[in-house]
């Protein structure tokens, strides 16, 4: 039983077609995704793009992507500018596949960590500001103060979920959540 | 009523073999309204998360109705061989599904698939005719070979990625993207090129149906003595030549794994010469009625 010349022909197209369509598939700069997510390759591997973690998010924190968004389609992803993660982690048993670890504990959650850009930041510039270690839901564990005035995350607490750099009050951010 | 005969090349007079949903109506109990009433509520089911009552959670990849999580057995199958790892929980989430296509075939695309119910629509409102009638190559085979192979091969589960059913769903739940411009080249080249091109020959998941559907007892039953040879079921979305295959050779039922028993054919015969029958039959058993019946109907079939 052989495979017929069409058949491998399709084959042929098809396998071209799906190599087109890299801009749906392809690997992309690092997004936050939600709390418990595996590692990027195997996040990507075991994601059905289901989309159910973002509808049962009670704070409209995760949205789907679609090929506009700048990762790929069809994945959770968070934008901790405008609404972080508040790891209420009720989208960790919503996940049919397990790209979302089950049984994540929000200690656990690690989404990111989060890096203070001395130079913007008010309070490392010689001015008053908490915001960021006043927010943070693992308060003077994740984000401490040097001197009682500057922020310093401490990356073995820091998960990531983004709240100091929802509250940050620069214009741009003077924290953000970097990939771990 | 007069029996019409086939003309001298095999054709018949009505038929086309282009889907003509606009002959089956929406009459109370009707097949076509029960399918149409489905189809509305599926959608309505999905949307449900968007009017913030969170009941049907998720998209037809995964769905986790009321607490019950029923999971498609080909997104499954793809995210296991993309992970290369087993996951108890997500395969016994198929097993639901899979119970239910097996029995009743591939109602999957008659019933619930939004991409069917979005060219259901399309065909209702511009009732056009496809420019080719020739039948392309069925590529199913091919697709859902690239689908499962893809998958392993790139990591991901490629299907629940670029398919317009994931797209369609997802676009509607979640807002528009570009990519739903894969779903409108899809209709209207279902409209003005090929009728049916993506169900009919492309769908890998509308396939993977068909093959369990082989096995299910739900078929459409005909009566030969009743049939006048209209041609009237041809029109049927899924383009299967019922009146040829199955009428000219005598069969009882309509057995075909490309049947999405959605019901049309049954709906658009002016003889109800064929139904949609769920009797489970043992091999062996006699299908005929009582021999008086018989007769009686011979003399008088309509």
């Amino acid at each position: 039983m052989g495979i017929s010349r069409r058949s491998f022909l399709a084959l042929v197209g098809g396998g071209l077609a799906l190599s087109t369509a890299r801009p749906l598939l392809s690997a992309s700069p690092w997004v936050l995704r939600p709390p418990g997510a595996l590692a990027s390759s195997a996040f990507l591997a075991a994601c059905l793009r289901c989309g159910k973690c973002a509808q049962v998010c009670r704070y409209g924190s995760i949205r789907i992507a679609s090929s506009a968004d700048g990762t790929l389609v069809g994945t959770p992803f968070i934008r901790p500018r405008e609404t972080p993660c508040f790891l209420c982690m009720d989208c960790v048993p919503a996940c049919p596949t397990g790209a979302l670890r089950p049984g994540t504990a929000r200690e656990k959650a690690a989404m990111g960590i989060a890096v203070v850009d001395r130079d913007t930041c008010l309070a490392w510039q010689g001015n008053v500001c908490h915001t960021c270690f006043m927010a943070c839901p693992f308060y003077d564990k994740a984000i401490v103060l040097e001197d009682f005035s500057r922020p310093v995350v401490r990356e073995e607490h820091c998960v990531g979920c983004g709240i100091c750099e929802h509250v940050c009050p620069m214009r741009t951010a003077a924290i953000r959540v970097r990939q771990e | 009523m007069r029996a019409r005969l086939p003309h001298a090349d095999g054709s018949h007079p009505g038929s086309t073999g282009v889907t003509q949903l606009n002959r089956a109506r929406f009459r109370p109990g009707s097949w076509s309204t029960a399918s149409a009433a489905v189809q509305a509520a599926v959608l309505a089911g999905l949307l449900l998360p968007r009017l913030g009552v969170p009941l049907v959670i998720g998209t037809l990849a995964s769905t986790r109705i009321a607490g019950f999580v029923l999971t498609d057995p080909l997104a499954a199958a793809q995210v296991t061989l993309a992970t290369t790892s087993i996951s108890w929980p997500l395969l016994s989430s198929t097993v639901p599904v899979l119970v239910f296509y097996l029995v009743s075939g591939r109602t999957f695309c008659g019933w619930i698939c939004p991409v069917n119910t979005l060219l259901d629509v399309a065909h209702r409102l511009l009732p056009v005719q496809a420019r080719i009638r020739k039948r392309p190559p069925d590529g199913r085979v091919v697709a859902l070979a690239l689908t499962l192979l893809g998958s392993a091969a790139l990591g991901m589960p490629v299907f629940e990625i670029i398919s317009p059913i994931a797209i369609l769903v997802r676009n509607l739940l979640f807002g528009m993207g570009p990519e739903i411009a894969v779903v409108v080249v899809l209709v209207a080249i279902d409209l003005w090129v090929i009728d049916r091109a993506w169900c009919r020959y492309l769908c890998p998941l509308g396939y993977l149906y068909s093959l369990l559907a082989a096995l299910s007892p739900l078929r459409v039953r005909i009566d030969a003595a009743r049939c006048t040879r209209c041609g009237a079921c041809e029109g049927c979305p899924a383009g299967i030549p019922i009146l040829r295959a199955f009428i000219e050779a005598g069969k009882p039922a309509m057995v075909s794994g490309d049947c999405t028993r959605c019901g049309y054919c049954v709906d658009v015969c002016p003889t109800s010469s064929l139904s949609l029958d769920l009797k489970l039959r043992l091999p062996g058993v006699a299908r005929d009625r009582p021999a008086a019946l018989r007769t009686q109907q011979e003399k008088a079939p309509w």
